[in-house]
């Protein structure tokens, strides 16, 4: 593969992106491979920004507003467990 | 954690907040996990209800992400016990590895120039529609611990508590299915690039 710029990689980032807990030896063999070899940093690289996509991913789709009755409901649920009552009883008050 | 430690002291304004942030989450994860729509309300609901029937039992508020997310997890599996994206196969490394090509005489690495992804918008709206329709497509076991620990940001321990399996099961499978997203955006990326250069 031809040389691209790449940058520099840090290991613990290294490490988290493939997701494994790393012997420090193994971290500095890895370090020391990838200075010398160009495509496995690019491919490092790739994988670092893959993850960093999945974690901005977000979400375009959202819930529907939430409905009175139901917010009724959880909220019901919520007071019972505080006041200790079953939620059961609760709804009889 | 301090939203569930004020839950936890009977702060109207807290149990808002918690609606509102927590429903959000689990219909992501829901609409992830199931494929549905429908399916993802009445999870994130249902989830919602039974986090405050049972929010006593929640013995450290540091845990309650966790802990919601594992009432998530189930209420998905009740829902519907597979994904209506994902196939049954398990995910082999040797398959998300970089293909080999000779040229002159050497063997190189095939992988995409991913270096114009971080600063160009709309090559970065395509490949998350692709990343989203990956992530569906992977299969169940490595989705769920994928849309944990990457998606929702949950650590290692909390995901494995969460899906009842080892750590190093966790970090098996992410890793496979990080490798099998990496390739999904990298063909995309690679096609684009053969386009351009028509």
């Amino acid at each position: 593969m031809e040389s691209r710029d790449t940058q520099s990689t840090d290991s613990g980032e290294t490490e988290q992106s493939l997701g494994f807990t790393l012997e420090p030896e193994e971290i500095d063999e890895i370090a020391e491979h990838l200075q010398g070899c160009p495509p496995c940093l690019e491919f490092i690289e790739s994988l670092k920004t893959t993850v960093q996509m999945c974690k901005d991913i977000g979400t375009t789709e959202r819930p529907a507003p939430l409905d009175p009755a139901t917010h009724q409901r959880l909220l019901s649920a919520y007071q019972a467990m505080r006041s200790g009552k079953s939620p059961t009883a609760a709804k009889q008050d | 954690m301090l939203l569930a430690e004020a839950l936890m002291r009977g702060d109207l304004g807290a149990f808002d907040e918690f609606v509102e942030v927590f429903r959000s989450k689990i219909f992501h994860y829901s609409l992830m996990t199931c494929g549905h729509r429908e399916d993802a309300e009445e999870v994130s609901q249902d989830t919602l209800l039974k986090v405050f029937e049972n929010f006593r039992q929640l013995q450290d508020p540091r845990n309650v992400r966790a802990w919601v997310f594992r009432i998530a997890k189930n209420a998905c599996l009740l829902k519907r016990r597979k994904s209506v994206f994902a196939p049954k196969a398990e995910l082999s490394l040797e398959d998300f590895l970089p293909q080999l090509e000779e040229s002159q005489g050497t063997l190189r690495m095939q992988i995409a120039d991913w270096s114009m992804v971080p600063d160009n918008q709309f090559l970065q709206s395509q490949l998350k529609e692709i990343l989203t329709t990956a992530i569906r497509e992977l299969p169940e076991i490595y989705r769920s611990v994928l849309l944990l620990r990457d998606v929702e940001e949950l650590s290692t321990e909390e995901t494995a508590q969460i899906l009842d399996v080892s750590l190093d099961v966790v970090k098996t499978r992410l890793h496979r299915a990080r490798l099998a997203i990496r390739q999904k955006l990298d063909r995309h990326l690679l096609e684009a690039s053969k386009s351009l250069s028509r």
